[in-house]
């Protein structure tokens, strides 16, 4: 359904970056956050953030494998960024 | 455990097999994780790293996504670059002849009271950085 929200105007500045860098809509991120209020995650007890991170590190890995695999050839993604930082240095 | 500044090059270093510090890059944010050590990075880092994800994949928004999903993994707190950290990463910059961009990777490492952590020769010969090996030889014992 179609509604009208007033939202503080800092708040909105932030969610609307978010969006821009995610690539992720308006209704979905404000969606996302009414379902988390009414479903808030239950707190983790010790040692299970840890297991969780390590799980979403090792599923960022297998992301960053796939993405590279359709990335060209030429200098390494380290590469550029050491190229970035010293390319003012040269004589 | 102090906090662990986190640049750049090790984050990228650990998205490509190809890199020479790929393995040790991954073993390392693994061992961060797996014990909890909090990691920050200053906000500059996010832009640092999806820039050059995004020149290497020539995909603006995988590279975005991957950015900010990595930093996420690792638990990564931002430290606002703000008027009062501009301030103090000048005064370190100009005392330790630093590059711009390394100033403020030198003034998080001293405002989170943490060790930066790098893969950057400029950063390691000259604002006091570990590679992720010595960090972690000294951290395992």
């Amino acid at each position: 359904m179609k509604t009208t929200l007033e939202i503080d105007d800092a708040l909105y500045r932030e969610v609307k970056a978010l969006s821009a860098l995610t690539g992720r809509k308006m209704k979905d991120l404000v969606t996302e956050g009414l379902r988390h209020v009414l479903n808030p995650p239950p707190v983790k007890v010790s040692g299970e953030g840890e297991a969780a991170a390590l799980a979403e590190l090792r599923h960022w890995f297998k992301a960053t494998d796939k993405a590279m695999t359709k990335a060209s050839s030429g200098p390494g993604v380290r590469e550029l960024l050491e190229a970035d930082r010293r390319r003012l240095e040269a004589p | 455990m102090k906090p662990v500044v986190l640049d750049a090059s090790v984050v990228l270093a650990a998205t490509e097999v190809a890199d020479v510090f790929h393995a040790e890059s991954r073993r390392f944010l693994e061992f961060l994780v797996t014990r909890g050590v909090p990691v920050r990075v200053p906000a500059f880092g996010l832009t640092e790293i999806a820039c050059a994800l995004a020149r290497r994949l020539r995909d603006p928004v995988k590279a975005r996504s991957l950015a900010i999903r990595g930093l996420a993994a690792v638990r990564a707190v931002e430290v606002p670059v703000d008027a009062a950290f501009l301030a103090h990463a000048t005064l370190i910059g100009t005392r330790d002849f630093l590059r711009g961009a390394d100033a403020l990777y030198a003034a998080a490492a001293e405002v989170s009271g943490g060790v930066l952590v790098s893969w950057d020769g400029e950063h390691r010969s000259r604002a006091k950085a570990l590679s992720p090996t010595e960090w972690m030889v000294a951290n395992l014992g």
